[in-house]
């Protein structure tokens, strides 16, 4: 069985849904994907209407466009960590006991927590590199590269602080279910 | 170890983990981490950040969260529900009455949204009620959603075909067109068979009344207009070869929001809930393309997607053999892994053999749909059984047993579009633009 809230439309709850409430980190980070998906739409937006009426192009769309992609990417995933919105197979899930879900559940966070980890310190590299060698765009631009990369390091970061209260939340129910209950 | 044996530990623990139950894109992820230390050890992590950023700064990807927004302002605007009562107006006349409905509605709305889920969820969110309260054939009706839901990703726009074509660097707008075809071919044969199924046994579907005055059907005709506009403003840039994919998604974006605005009951506070639900729907997306990138990448690191073509070369398959081959493959995956995780998992490993076979790339992009949206009615985690489970009280051995006529239709659409890819070709031969 599979979390049937993957898109747009899907109105049913999974059935073993666990959301922690969204912090200031969260909130944060929803607001600057929200502001990514606004400012896509002007540019992109203004860019098809330039070329339309004035067979004029700012060239710049594809470029911006690609960083707010980048910036909802990865502004996005300590959002759907805390909201449990990440797809989710519950073929196993649904038979196992309370305690065994939030036993796996804690598995997975830890699990997860090594791959934010491992990303952030990558994805921290990068963007040292970047502005060490003053890496540029090679667009109409000529971006810094080392600021829009920026959201990669802040985005695998705030991941990192998503699982860790994920893991909590796990952790307090694992505490609080009893050892033989289904 | 040998390179073999790395892999199979690294496709075994992809698979554990996932019917575990972790989130899918980690389960991806994970195993990808595990086999590139396998692999090279550290420093073949050294390009994870670069990686990382070259792959998900693209702007052919862009128009995934600009198609997701679409489709929600849509949904929570109420103008799925309307165009569910103009065509209930329009097509209910035709013998299975509102299950005709049903599959008309999953294929306009199938053609603003890139989604199976959103499809089946938007359009069955409505349906089922109705439905229920008219004693519809309870299986009839949800394996008519469950299986028109699966058009939501063969009709452009669909989210299947921005990520086999941003992996494949195969042209997302021919890869839109070649879907046209076989579904519009797949509607009608939903459709036929609802029609047929219905005068045959007359208690599956009591007989609707169409449109009783003229200004009844004009009503309905306006129920529709909105999403006639919609797909006109949308594919038909695209087509024309006006605009890219992610401008005709930015155009798409702000028509639904004009329309939400004039036609549905479209606010401030409920534009800023649908961002706030396209962020987090899109968000886990894009982390399943991510990871499936580093999945990727390690393959590639590896020198598996070769080793796999010399060895479906030395098997010596003809074309029709290839393709069965792919068939058994993609309907045990289709049972196992879920829409976006098959695809990304296996093509890059099937990709590279199609040029032996001779197989177009667009041709396959809508074969791997078409496999794509079987698993999706799949026992046992075929996705669609499962959102159309959840929006009414039914039990999922009806939406299972109610799916099985639709996946026979969907394995002739397969063998037709096999046997005779013009039915996928033709209309990217024929499209303006790249």
């Amino acid at each position: 069985m599979t979390d049937a809230t993957e898109s747009a439309g899907a109105q049913a709850p999974a059935p073993h849904k666990h959301t922690v409430p969204e912090g200031p980190v969260e909130r944060a980070c929803k607001w600057a994907c929200e502001a990514a998906l606004l400012v896509m739409l002007v540019v992109i937006g203004t860019d098809i209407f330039t070329r339309w009426a004035l067979n004029f192009s700012f060239q710049v769309s594809d470029e911006i466009g690609g960083y707010m992609l980048a910036t909802i990417t990865f502004l996005s995933l300590s959002v759907c960590q805390v909201n449990d919105t990440f797809h989710h197979v519950e073929i196993i899930q649904t038979r196992l006991s309370e305690r065994a879900r939030a036993l796996s559940a804690l598995f997975f966070d830890l699990l997860t927590f090594g791959f934010a980890a491992l990303l952030l310190w990558h994805y921290i590299r990068l963007e040292l590199s970047s502005w060490r060698f003053g890496e540029r765009a090679p667009t109409y631009l000529e971006t810094p590269l080392w600021f829009p990369r920026l959201v990669m390091a802040i985005g695998a970061a705030a991941l990192c602080l998503a699982v860790l209260r994920t893991l909590a939340m796990h952790l307090r129910r694992l505490r609080s279910s009893p050892r033989s209950g289904t | 170890m040998t390179v073999e044996l790395q892999f199979i530990i690294a496709m075994v623990l992809f698979l554990a983990l996932l019917t575990a139950g972790m989130a899918v894109p980690f389960a991806i992820a994970v195993p990808a981490i595990i086999y590139l230390l396998m692999l090279g050890g550290l420093p073949a992590l050294s390009g994870l950040g670069l990686m990382s950023w070259g792959s998900m700064n693209s702007f052919v990807l862009t128009c995934v969260p600009l198609f997701m927004f679409m489709a929600e302002i849509l949904r929570i605007s109420g103008l799925s529900s309307r165009i569910y009562g103009g065509l209930s107006k329009l097509v209910a006349p035709l013998p299975g009455g509102l299950l005709q409905t049903n599959i008309a509605g999953c294929a306009i709305f199938a053609s603003v949204s890139g989604s199976s889920i959103a499809t089946a969820a938007s359009i069955g969110g409505v349906a089922l009620p109705q439905l229920v309260s008219r004693n519809y054939d309870r299986r009839m009706s949800a394996g008519s959603l469950a299986a028109g839901g699966t058009l939501g990703i063969l009709l452009p726009p669909s989210f299947g075909m921005i990520v086999y074509g941003s992996f494949t660097e195969t042209s997302v707008p021919k890869l839109f067109m070649a879907g046209v075809i076989p579904g519009l071919i797949m509607t009608v044969f939903f459709m036929l068979y609802i029609g047929t199924h219905a005068l045959l046994r007359p208690g599956v579907a009591p007989r609707e009344r169409g449109p009783q005055s003229i200004a009844e059907l004009l009503r309905a005709f306006a129920d529709v207009l909105p999403f006639a506009l919609l797909i006109t403003g949308t594919l038909g840039g695209i087509y024309a070869g006006l605009v890219t994919t992610t401008e005709g998604a930015t155009i798409g974006c702000l028509l639904a929001i004009l329309l939400g605005a004039v036609f549905g009951k479209l606010t401030p506070r409920v534009f800023v809930e649908a961002m706030h639900n396209t962020v987090k729907f899109s968000g886990n997306i894009l982390l399943i393309i991510l990871t499936a990138y580093i999945f990727s990448y390690a393959i590639s690191f590896a020198g598996v997607g070769e080793k796999v073509t010399a060895f479906v070369v030395g098997l010596s398959l003809n074309r029709l053999e290839f393709f069965f081959a792919l068939f058994i493959l993609y309907t045990v995956l289709g049972c196992l892994i879920e829409s976006l995780g098959m695809i990304v998992i296996t093509v890059p490993l099937i990709f590279p053999v199609l040029h032996s076979y001779g197989i177009d790339p667009i041709m396959f992009g809508v074969v791997l749909v078409l496999f794509v949206e079987l698993g999706q009615i799949s026992p046992p985690i075929g996705i669609n059984l499962f959102v159309i489970q959840s929006i009414w009280d039914g039990k999922l051995n009806e939406v299972v047993l109610g799916t099985v006529p639709f996946h026979l239709i969907m394995f002739v659409v397969l063998a037709l579009v096999i046997f005779w890819p013009d039915l996928a070709l033709w209309l990217p031969q024929h499209m303006s633009g790249p």
